[in-house]
């Protein structure tokens, strides 16, 4: 078992099968990612409590994941225990940055699991990246993409609740620019 | 009161009496517009604060807004996500996401020219340009459609339009990872000039579209394509004897149509490391006539697609199968694991009398019936014996599509062939290794009781052995039909333990966890 912390100070006792859907935990796990540790023992220690570099991956250590809330994790965990024991992507498919994904389609049970207000969306999206949880993370980037296909930028501002910065000089030359676009 | 509104004649002192009434009111009045003014100028200073205070607080709101913390590497993640145009609209959105989709050359390498007719040229000018412009020097995928042009007397109008673009697009071809060229016009234009296009070291692709007539100088296809893997051809005509093969090429794609005669199809003796080869034969017309090798030589290919297409008008042409068994008798395919026969029945069934010559490998067939008559009718009753000899001609075969066309049951001699009768135990079953079925056609009462029920309307787990693992029925059913299956269907998701999956599609009756469709079968809906 393994023992996660939430910025929240809440602990989960995870399978390691389990927690090891995230490469970041994996690598922690096996002393692989130093960087991680380093912010681990940071944070560890600012809490009071020590942590050294034979510690993690033993049982009774927990590991510090200070970005993540714990109804944040709670999903998160929930989406890896479902996908335990499939086969992890290979690193090369995302550093394909050039190639774009054509599909964005989401199994059922995916889709049913990120159905969630767009706060908890965007959160996990955060936490998939932080934790490198590749599947999970594509999952997340799939959903916001349907979420804007078909819409019109005004409809996507009052969706995502982003302002309009472009001054009217901007939006002018923008509009001329994709009429093109807008006429498909 | 009561001589308001009444001819009524006031005498002098009631007249006086009026007018001291009348003064009053007006003054009134004036107070009371008065005060509307004031009110309507209140009511707008308060509008015009609720908007500022809105503007803030939309303001407040987006700082937090969920989004707003994804990184640009996230947000690009997103994009990447989005099919091709709304790379624009994304720009409109707001700053941020305008730097972060122009500074993302990927969102903008897919390249497409003239998609529809009647587009504003000096737009579509500028978007092709501002594409290019975003791509820096990234791999692109260029399409040019001038399909519409053939048809109408605006390319004849308007030809130095597609020049232009295709003068822009010429210096780009060094970077090209797929071309694909639609209409006859653009080719010409694209490619033809006094300085040779140079080696295109990056194309993969190549989709070559004539959709009418035989080039007058070929010789531009005469290109230099070292890395090309995969090519689709829409009416060669001459152009495939300047085609140069390279060993790379893995996929080809030949499609004959309409009556640019003759085809010359001697290229397919110098493919001799293609894997997958898709050939159709559409509407070629009285005046065909394909130009074929003597024999036709392809040790590594694995999948291998003929379609006999339909002729002029509606029917089959009956001269078809003559041509099909041309190219079948020359070919040479010892590694072919996946067969697909859109032919004729008797085509079909002379295909696979004759073909392959491995027939122990094939480990997915397909056959698609087309009708004699293309809008409907026919009859596509096949002896359970014809049956019997496809399973023992191929006996590994571990998913099989069967598909007739609208308006056409499904063989029953196929059902009473592949389900046992009552007396027969499931290890007689003629179909050992079979896994996946996909059945597409329409489906008939008698067929359904036949695979789902017995006479009695119990259920038939006969028909579902434990190595059957997927069963898909693409139906246009009758509504009761329908609702049968639907009982079928939630009787075998409790019987049948061992099925995965069941399918019966365009009514989504489904058992099983998987509801991710493959491909093979979206192609057979």
């Amino acid at each position: 078992m393994v023992i996660l912390a939430t910025s929240d100070n809440e602990q989960f006792n995870v399978d390691k099968e389990v927690a090891e859907r995230s490469v970041l935990i994996k690598n922690m796990l096996e002393g692989e990612n130093p960087i991680a540790l380093a912010v681990a023992f940071v944070y560890m220690k600012l809490n009071g409590s020590f942590i050294r570099h034979e510690d993690v991956g033993e049982s009774d250590q927990s590991i510090p994941l200070p970005n993540i809330t714990s109804p944040v994790l709670k999903k998160v965990l929930e989406y890896c225990e479902h996908h335990r024991g499939e086969p992890l992507p290979s690193g090369d498919t995302d550093n394909a940055d050039d190639v774009r994904k054509r599909t964005t389609d989401i199994s059922e049970w995916d889709q049913k699991f990120i159905t969630v207000d767009q706060e908890m969306l965007f959160e996990i999206i955060l936490a998939a990246n932080y934790l490198d949880i590749k599947p999970l993370l594509d999952v997340g980037c799939k959903t916001v993409a349907n979420m804007i296909k078909g819409k019109t930028p005004e409809e996507i501002r009052k969706l995502f609740n982003i302002v309009n910065d472009f001054t009217p000089e901007e939006e002018a030359q923008i509009k001329k620019e994709n009429e093109w676009a807008e006429d498909r | 009161m009561s001589i308001l509104s009444t001819d009524y004649f006031p005498s002098a002192a009631e007249k006086s009496g009026i007018l001291n009434v009348y003064n009053r009111q007006v003054e009134i009045l004036n107070q009371l517009e008065s005060e509307i003014l004031n009110l309507m100028a209140k009511l707008k200073d308060l509008q015009t604060t609720r908007d500022h205070v809105l503007k803030l607080a939309n303001a407040n709101a987006s700082l937090v807004a969920p989004i707003r913390r994804l990184s640009d590497r996230l947000l690009t993640r997103i994009f990447r996500y989005l099919p091709v145009y709304p790379s624009f609209v994304v720009t409109s959105v707001c700053k941020r996401w305008r730097a972060t989709a122009i500074s993302t050359p990927f969102l903008w390498t897919d390249i497409r020219y003239g998609q529809a007719p009647l587009l504003d040229f000096a737009n579509m000018y500028r978007s092709f340009y501002v594409r290019l412009d975003n791509t820096f020097d990234k791999p692109l995928d260029l399409t040019i459609n001038t399909c519409h042009y053939d048809n109408a007397s605006q390319f004849h109008m308007q030809p130095h339009r597609l020049l232009s673009i295709s003068q822009m697009a010429r210096n780009q071809l060094h970077r090209c990872r797929t071309l694909n060229l639609h209409g006859f016009h653009c080719a010409q234009y694209l490619l033809f000039s006094h300085v040779r296009p140079p080696s295109l070291k990056r194309l993969r692709s190549l989709c070559i579209n004539f959709q009418f007539g035989i080039l007058e100088d070929p010789t531009i296809f005469t290109l230099d394509l070292p890395m090309l893997e995969e090519m689709k051809l829409v009416n060669p005509g001459n152009l495939l004897q300047h085609v140069q093969i390279t060993p790379n090429l893995r996929k080809l794609r030949i499609l004959t149509l309409h009556q640019c005669e003759p085809q010359d199809l001697a290229i397919l003796s110098q493919c001799p490391n293609v894997v997958k080869l898709i050939i159709v034969l559409a509407f070629t017309g009285p005046q065909r006539s394909l130009i074929l090798p003597s024999n036709i030589p392809f040790p590594h290919l694995t999948e291998f697609s003929i379609n006999q297409g339909v002729y002029q008008g509606d029917c089959m042409d009956p001269q078809n199968d003559t041509v099909v068994s041309d190219i079948l008798r020359r070919f040479e395919s010892p590694r072919l694991t996946k067969l697909t026969l859109s032919l004729t029945q008797s085509c079909v069934k002379q295909t696979l009398i004759d073909f392959p010559s491995h027939p122990e490998r094939l480990r997915t067939l397909r056959l698609e019936y087309l009708s004699e008559c293309y809008h409907g009718g026919g009859d596509f009753q096949e002896s359970e014996s014809y049956y019997n000899f496809i399973w023992s001609v191929f006996p590994n075969v571990h998913t099989l599509i069967i598909s007739a066309p609208f308006f056409c049951a499904l063989s029953s001699g196929f059902v009473s062939s592949l389900v046992p009768r009552p007396t027969q135990q499931i290890q007689e079953w003629p179909c050992p290794n079979l896994q996946t079925l996909v059945l597409s056609g329409v489906i008939v009462e008698s067929e359904i009781t036949r695979l789902f029920y017995m006479r009695d309307y119990s259920l038939n787990p006969i028909f579902f052995p434990p190595h059957i693992n997927a069963v898909f029925y693409c139906c246009y059913a009758k509504k009761d039909i329908v609702d049968a299956l639907r009982i079928a269907a939630e009787d075998l998701g409790i019987v049948i333990q061992k099925l995965d999956t069941f399918y019966i599609l365009l009514d989504e009756i489904e058992i099983g966890k998987n509801k991710t469709y493959p491909p093979y079968l979206i192609d057979a809906i």
